[in-house]
C-alpha cells in the first residue's frame, strides 16, 4: 500500500521536527492486561513511500523503491513480533478485497498525525484521560483473519540522489576547510535523507495499545538490514510476552 | 541513539514552518470578539483566540484536531454559496496545526492536508431549520473524503444575523470518531449564543438556503 502521500509525509516529518526529546513510545492505560491476549497479530502491509532527495532538496516518490521498502518493513515487523512471543500473520490490504482494513489504515494515518502532534508537540493528553486512541471496532476483521489484533505502520524513506550526495560531500569538505582557515567552528553538517517509521499495535477492539516512532538518517529501506534497524529502533520499548498461565494456545480454555 | 532534538536540527528548514500553536486547556465559557459565546468541554484543548491574525474563531479538540474538532466563528454572510459550505471553508482556513506565516505557502500545504482539505467535494445533506444560538438558523450534515481518502463527517449549525454568518461545526473521521463525540457537540451547541455587539437580538423571518 503506497497511498501515503508526500504531503502527509511532510506533515508527520514536520511534526517530528517540532517534537521534543523524550520517550518515543506511548502505551494505552490497559495495555499490560490486554497484551497477554495477543497471540496472533495481523501485520498490515506498511504504508511507507520512499523518495529520491535531489540536490535541490526536492522529493520524488519511486514506486519500486516504495514496494521494496514496504515488503522489507513488513518482514522486519513480523520478526520483531516473533521475538516477543507473538505470532505474526501477513495481511495485505486492498480497497477491492478489504475496504474496512483500508479505512482502518487511513484512520491510523490520521491517528499517527495527532499522536505526534498531541503527545510530542503540544501536551494534549491529560493524566486523567491517558493515552486512548482507537481505529474503531476491528473484531469482525480479526475473526476473518483469525488474529487477536493488528499492527499498522506508516512512515517515509528518503534516499539521496547521486547529485545530492556529491553536493553535500563537497559542501562538507569546503566547510571543513573554511573552519580550519577561520580557526575552527562553523563546519557544514551534510543534509542527507531521513527515514522515519511509526508503528501501532491495536487489539480486536481497535484500541491502540502501543505506539512507537523513530527516525534515522543515512539508511536505505530498500535493504532489509536498514528496514530491520529502523523497525528495531521503533519497537525497542515494545514489551516482550511473558510465558505463563495466561499465554494459552489458541482455542485453549 | 538520535534524539528528537537532533532531528529538529537536521530538519531545520522544515521545523521553521511548524511554529508552536497556542492550544490550551478548556476553561469552559469563552466569549468571542466576533459576537458569540460558547462553553467548551472540560478536558479538551482549545486553540486560543487571538493567537494569530484570524482571531475571533474558536476550535477545540480532545485527542487532536484530525480526530475530532468542534469549532465556531463568524464570517461575512455567504452570497450564493451554501452557508454550510461557507462555514466549512472558514474552518478549513483555521491554523489547527500551524500558525500563518507572512508568505503562507508552506504552512498552507500543511493545513490543507488535515481533515480540512478535501479530495472529494463536500456533500451537504438536506436538513431542516433549527434554532442556533437563540436565532433561527440551519443544521446541515456534510460528508467528504480528506486528501488521504479518509471519509469525514461534519455537522454544521449556523444562523445569518445582519451581515454575518455565525456558525459552529463538528468534524471527525466517519470511522469511530464521529459517533464518539457527537453528543458532546450537541451539548456544546446548546451553550452557543449569538451576541452581536451593538445589535438587539432579531428574529429572522426565514432560514437561509442550504
Amino acid at each position: 500500500m503506497s497511498g501515503f502521500s508526500k504531503e502527509r509525509a511532510l506533515i508527520a516529518v514536520a511534526l517530528l521536527a517540532g517534537a521534543c526529546a523524550g520517550p518515543t513510545h506511548r502505551v494505552h492505560p490497559e495495555a499490560a492486561s490486554r497484551w497477554e491476549g495477543l497471540r496472533t497479530v495481523g501485520v498490515v502491509q506498511p504504508a511507507v513511500p520512499v523518495y529520491e532527495l535531489d540536490a535541490s532538496g526536492n522529493l520524488e516518490e519511486k514506486p519500486d523503491w516504495t514496494e521494496a521498502a514496504e515488503n522489507n518493513l513488513a518482514q522486519a515487523i513480523a520478526s520483531e513480533l516473533t521475538v516477543r512471543g507473538v505470532k505474526p500473520f501477513s495481511v495485505v490490504s486492498s480497497m477491492e478485497t478489504e475496504p474496512e482494513l483500508v479505512d482502518a489504515m487511513l484512520l491510523f494515518e490520521a491517528v499517527t498525525r495527532d499522536v505526534l502532534f498531541a503527545n510530542y508537540v503540544v501536551p494534549f493528553v491529560t493524566p486523567h484521560s491517558g493515552f486512548r486512541y482507537s481505529l474503531g471496532d476491528l473484531s469482525s476483521l480479526a475473526r476473518s483473519y483469525d488474529v487477536d489484533g493488528f499492527v499498522f505502520a506508516v512512515g517515509q524513506g528518503q534516499n539521496s540522489s547521486g547529485g545530492r550526495t556529491a553536493s553535500e560531500v563537497a559542501k562538507t569538505v569546503v566547510g571543513a576547510l573554511l573552519a580550519i582557515l577561520s580557526g575552527g567552528g562553523g563546519a557544514y553538517e551534510p543534509q542527507f535523507g531521513v527515514d522515519w517509521l511509526a508503528i501501532g499495535l491495536v487489539d480486536a477492539r481497535g484500541d491502540l495499545l502501543w505506539f512507537g516512532v523513530y527516525d534515522s538518517g543515512g539508511g536505505d529501506l530498500r535493504s532489509l538490514s536498514s528496514a530491520t534497524n529502523l523497525t528495531r529502533a521503533a519497537t525497542h520499548e515494545m514489551p516482550v510476552k511473558v510465558p505463563g498461565p495466561q499465554a494459552l494456545p489458541k482455542g485453549g480454555p | 541513539m538520535k534524539t528528537w532534538v537532533a532531528l529538529a536540527a537536521a530538519l531545520g528548514a522544515l521545523s521553521s514552518c511548524v511554529p508552536r500553536v497556542h492550544w490550551q486547556p478548556s476553561a469552559g465559557l469563552l466569549r468571542s470578539s466576533s459576537g458569540f459565546s460558547i462553553t467548551l468541554p472540560p478536558g479538551w484543548m482549545v486553540l486560543a483566540q487571538g493567537a494569530n491574525s484570524t482571531s475571533g474563531f474558536v476550535a477545540a479538540s480532545r485527542d487532536g484536531p484530525s480526530l475530532q474538532c468542534i469549532a465556531a466563528g463568524a464570517t461575512g454572510a455567504p452570497g450564493n454559496e451554501s452557508p454550510a459550505i461557507s462555514a466549512l471553508k472558514a474552518w478549513q482556513r483555521m491554523p489547527l496545526y500551524t500558525t500563518a506565516d507572512s508568505t503562507g505557502n508552506k504552512n498552507a500545504a500543511l493545513v490543507a492536508a488535515t481533515l480540512g482539505g478535501d479530495a472529494t467535494p463536500p456533500v451537504v445533506e438536506p436538513s431542516s431549520p433549527t434554532a442556533v444560538g437563540g436565532r433561527l438558523g440551519f443544521r446541515a450534515e456534510v460528508k467528504w473524503n480528506d486528501p488521504t481518502g479518509l471519509p469525514v463527517r461534519s455537522v454544521v449549525l449556523g444562523a445569518i444575523v445582519g451581515p454575518r454568518l455565525y456558525w459552529l461545526l463538528y468534524a471527525a473521521p466517519a470511522r469511530h470518531y464521529f459517533d464518539l463525540d457527537l453528543a458532546t457537540f450537541d451539548e456544546v451547541a446548546r451553550t452557543f449564543h449569538i451576541e452581536p455587539a451593538g445589535e438587539k437580538p432579531v428574529q429572522e423571518s426565514s432560514a437561509p438556503g442550504y
